[in-house]
């Protein structure tokens, strides 16, 4: 058997490291003959050995820093195939969980010659010296951006060196580093980089996200085995407001609240469910004032600590009183399971809205991990009576 | 009441006449006595002397017309006592003066065991009749008096004891009352506090009373706290204003508050006491747990408080322009002698401009502050009723918040000894924290007095207001305005309220620039209005840039008509009290120009949208949100 055959069959089965421990001994043999090896009727016209990203099986840095790494090794002389190759690793990135990677992203355009590219006339510039792999790396740039990893100096110096000062390829990076770092801290809800892995505190970060639109907002995370009798061993992300609170107090006590959801939230590629607590919509008075008579300016009590502000004729709204529903609480449960809701009103009703022993409750839910809530009439009076 | 008094003279001078032949064989010890008691009745009835108080008709409200541009002149008239009563004010403050310089009474701590001698001077009670021991002094009287009483450590104790608790019962309490309680407290045997401030309470507890009668009628009990409570400890009657009840109209609460006089006998009372910053002022909080009040302590009428508290604050917030002013005053005096003890050859301080411009800024602002204290107080006495809300509580502001520069620029110049815990300057420093503070903080009044002012102004304006939000519907009218007032538009108002025509001539300069302001004021005022409507109230930023040039106007006519009535008549120091007016508009107009063009630019082209946005992003994060001034972002 051929070394080079070796190595394919070593790649396959073993630990790229391991194989890399034979390569010095082989590395000549394996520069001149890889085309002739690669003999199956698709791979005999490929240049560089693509497949062998799909090929291995334990998937993570290390081992693409070591193709990466093969790639150089056999060929350092007259280097080919640099395009082929880059693409291949481009498209494997994910699989490998390095497409967030600068570090990786620096090493594959290492990988080309340095020097050889820069054009050396005006013409050279104006007609993309090198098209081809100009592109590759244009196209790695434009990877790098989709996935929100943003360039260093480093990789200046590198372009640099490869396409020289005029090359697109440099101009890319120019335009990525005047937008993304721009871009890098505008969300009005900067979430932390990486994301937490912990499911909790993920579930926190949403519910934090959702109620910003109330300062005064309370994020208390339950346990749901302080409630007797629950199923569920889990967290409860809930989060309410004071005015929330006091919309809660004054609901009618024959009125129901609906516990709905899951609705979806994002945060990066991670997806949380929450819940929210809701009323039914109360009609809102609208008393049209006159702005422009300025007859009667009601000045406030004199003394009182506060400053002064326009007394209207009707209870202003709060934000949670939206045109669909009354907004009156939120929450995030471990297992998002109709057990955990019913914990989460338990504990509701005990931190401050006694309210809640009173109202009939309806679980008006979407999805359920463990069941579907179906909304009959019988089904709700049995919701309502496990809630009292 | 005069005439019962009048009476009784009458049938008690015969007796005196008769008693030397009845008596003048027989040993007379018993008789003596009696004698003498008669004697002393005789002597606290003859000391009443009948105070013709004639009041003019009331006028309308001074600072509140400015904003319509109307300048009331009369206003620059400085007010003067009448001869005879200012020599019995020269008196009663001699006789003040030797008790409150005695230095038990002068540093004591603890006033309420000297209260007693107080009360023997007659220093309790400054306005109270002089029935019950009362002197029955007038505003300007009286400020005089609290100015002397300022001296000693514990002035926060009888100041608010006198213009809190006793003008309450003085004012608004009915003759059981006042036999009760008047008597004890002028007798310096109870000590008042006033009870006002509650913790912050949600909207749900709006409709939570305080006070709620009892089923047979006959009490009213009453739960609940008082928070920042002067004299809270020492005092045993508390004048409580508590809420009795709630208008419910529309889903939106309104409440009533009755005021009631309590004895802490009455049972139920506990007091926390704490420090403040100026260790002469204590203030507790004090809580009530089904004190029972019986439901003649009802003080005034059930469901009066506020017009109580309307009745009671002006005057109370006028006091603090006295206190203000013996500060200042010390202040200066000491700055004066620290100044000439330390200067040395060849560097004599009191020589160089450094010194001397700040020490003419000083006295300038005492000037300020003592020409509004004795302007208001001559408007209060001279005129029936007269509507001085806006020009006490600018006194208020006024005095705490220059005494408060002027101590703090004081310690800038004395430098790193001014520092020292003990240091008589930082001493004066914490004093004039507290007044800035303490009761009415000066912000909030400041856009308080402001929306008073537009409520006045509005209901005079409202046709004209109407029309210039709707410039639309009156096309005429409004190429018409934007003609006449041209003038306006370009900084520069024609002149025509003459107000020198009421001042000496020397003074047409200033007189000028306060005219200017006051015109000025007119315009931004309409500007103001037309481009809110009746969302004015939620223009704080702007409100409290209005407050404050009202401020200004009402300081510079105070201060343009006291040198002119100085120099007019030939004061000593007249020729410095032009200077020190002239100085002081100078300033004032700088601020009061800058603010008025302020409010007429609109919020965008002044920094309010900047404040507006930053804070707006800070809340929403709840804390300093730049990050780090060395952080990287690649």
């Amino acid at each position: 058997m051929l070394p080079s055959k070796i190595i394919r069959m070593v790649v396959a089965s073993r630990s790229i490291t391991e194989c890399l421990k034979v390569m010095p001994l082989t590395n000549r043999n394996l520069s001149v003959s890889t085309v002739k090896l690669c003999d199956t009727s698709e791979e005999s016209k490929q240049v560089t050995l693509y497949r062998s990203f799909e090929d291995i099986k334990d998937k993570n840095k290390d081992t693409y820093l070591d193709m990466i790494r093969i790639f150089l090794n056999r060929d350092y002389v007259y280097r080919r195939g640099h395009v082929e190759f880059i693409y291949a690793a481009l498209k494997n990135m994910e699989s490998f969980g390095v497409h967030k990677d600068l570090e990786v992203y620096k090493s594959l355009i290492d990988v080309l010659p340095k020097g050889k590219f820069i054009p050396t006339n005006m013409f050279q510039v104006e007609f993309m010296h090198y098209p081809k792999q100009q592109q590759c790396i244009i196209d790695l740039l434009e990877q790098m951006e989709d996935n929100g990893v943003m360039p260093d100096y480093e990789m200046e110096d590198l372009l640099r060196n490869i396409f020289g000062n005029k090359g697109f390829p440099l101009r890319k990076y120019w335009r990525m580093m005047y937008w993304m770092p721009k871009f890098k801290n505008a969300s009005p809800w900067l979430l932390p980089n990486p994301l937490p892995s912990d499911v909790l505190e993920l579930a926190k970060l949403a519910i934090h996200q959702i109620c910003s639109v109330d300062v005064q907002t309370q994020i208390t995370v339950y346990q749901s085995r302080d409630i007797e009798d629950s199923i569920d061993d889990t967290w409860i992300v809930s989060a309410q407001s004071p005015i929330q609170r006091s919309l809660l107090r004054d609901h009618d006590v024959k009125q129901p609240v609906y516990v709905e959801g899951a609705f979806r939230v994002w945060l990066k590629s991670n997806q949380v469910n929450y819940f929210v607590l809701r009323a039914d919509p109360k009609p809102l008075k609208t008393v049209q004032e006159d702005s422009d008579d300025v007859s009667n300016i009601k000045v406030p009590f004199m003394f009182n600590i506060k400053p002064p502000i326009k007394k209207h004729l009707q209870l202003s709204t709060s934000v949670h009183t939206q045109e669909d529903g009354v907004i009156l609480a939120l929450c995030a449960t471990g297992t998002s399971s109709k057990d955990s809701l019913l914990s989460w009103i338990r504990h509701l009703e005990m931190d401050g809205n006694p309210t809640l022993a009173d109202v009939p409750i309806v679980f008006t839910l979407k999805s359920g991990v463990k069941e579907v809530a179906t909304v009959i009439d019988n089904e709700q009076n049995k919701e309502v009576e496990t809630s009292k | 009441m005069l005439k019962i008094i009048q009476k009784s003279r009458l049938s008690k001078l015969p007796l005196i006449k008769f008693v030397p032949p009845n008596y003048s064989t027989k040993p007379a010890v018993q008789e003596k006595k009696h004698f003498d008691d008669q004697i002393r009745e005789f002597e606290k009835i003859s000391k009443i002397s009948q105070k013709v108080k004639t009041k003019k008709p009331q006028k309308p409200p001074f600072v509140k017309n400015l904003l319509l541009g109307i300048f009331d002149t009369d206003i620059l008239t400085y007010p003067e006592l009448q001869n005879e009563e200012l020599k019995n004010l020269k008196q009663n403050l001699e006789e003040a003066k030797n008790v409150l310089e005695q230095p038990e009474i002068k540093e004591c701590n603890q006033l309420s065991q000297q209260l007693k001698k107080l009360a023997n001077a007659r220093i309790l009670g400054l306005q109270a009749s002089q029935l019950f021991g009362g002197r029955e002094l007038n505003a300007t009287e009286t400020c005089r008096l609290l100015e002397a009483i300022s001296e000693i450590s514990s002035k926060h104790v009888i100041v608010n004891n006198e213009s809190l608790g006793i003008q309450t019962l003085v004012k608004f309490g009915n003759d059981r009352l006042k036999q009760k309680y008047l008597q004890r407290l002028i007798n310096g045997e109870s000590l008042t506090a006033f009870c006002l401030l509650e913790p912050l309470s949600s909207n749900i507890d709006v409709l939570k009373r305080t006070a709620t009668l009892s089923s047979d009628g006959k009490t009213w009990v009453l739960n609940g706290e008082k928070r920042m409570v002067i004299n809270g400890s020492n005092a045993d009657l508390f004048v409580v204003i508590a809420h009795t009840n709630s208008v419910m109209k529309d889903e939106v609460g309104g409440q009533k508050f009755t005021a009631f006089l309590v004895e802490r006998d009455f049972g139920g009372v506990t007091s926390t006491r704490h420090g403040t910053v100026d260790p002469n002022l204590e203030v507790s909080d004090i809580i009530f747990e089904n004190t029972q009040i019986p439901i003649e302590n009802v003080i005034g009428k059930e469901e009066m408080g506020e017009s109580v508290l309307s009745g009671i604050y002006p005057e109370y917030r006028l006091s603090t322009g006295p206190v203000c002013i013996a500060l200042v005053k010390n202040l200066i005096n000491k700055m004066t002698a620290h100044f000439i003890k330390i200067s040395r050859e060849p560097y004599l301080l009191h020589e160089t401009d450094a010194i001397r411009s700040k020490m003419g800024e000083l006295t300038t602002s005492l000037y300020a502050i003592e020409s509004m204290v004795y302007l208001t107080t001559g408007l209060l006495d001279n005129y029936e009723n007269q509507d001085c809300e806006l020009e006490s509580s600018i006194v208020k502001i006024f005095a705490s918040e220059q005494a408060l520069l002027s101590t703090s620029s004081c310690i800038d110049l004395i430098g790193a000894e001014a520092a020292l815990e003990n240091h008589w300057c930082s001493q004066f420093h914490k004093e004039a924290l507290c007044h800035v503070a303490v009761n009415d903080a000066n912000d909030h009044l400041k856009t308080t007095i402001a929306l008073f002012g537009l409520s006045h102004a509005g209901r005079k304006m409202n046709e004209l207001i109407k029309k210039l939000r709707n410039p639309l519907y009156y096309g005429t009218f409004v190429f018409k305005r934007m003609w006449t007032n041209r003038k306006q538009a370009d900084d520069n108002p024609k002149l025509n309220l003459y107000l020198h025509h009421y001042l000496h001539p020397s003074l047409i300069n200033v007189s000028q620039q306060l005219e200017y302001c006051v015109l000025r004021l007119q315009y931004a005022t309409e500007i103001f209005l037309s481009r809110y409507g009746q969302d004015i109230i939620k223009q704080h930023m702007e409100l409290r840039r209005l407050g404050e040039c009202l401020m200004d106007i009402y300081a510079m006519t105070a201060c343009i008509g006291r040198a002119s009535r100085a120099y007019c008549i030939g004061l000593q120091h007249a020729e410095y009290e032009m200077v020190l007016a002239t100085s002081f508009t100078l300033s004032a107009v700088e601020r009061v120009r800058s603010r008025l063009l302020k409010i007429i630019d609109g919020p965008y082209q002044t920094n309010d949208e900047n404040y507006r946005k930053i804070s707006e992003r800070l809340f929403r994060l709840k804390k300093y949100y730049p990050v780090h001034p060395l952080t990287r972002n690649f």
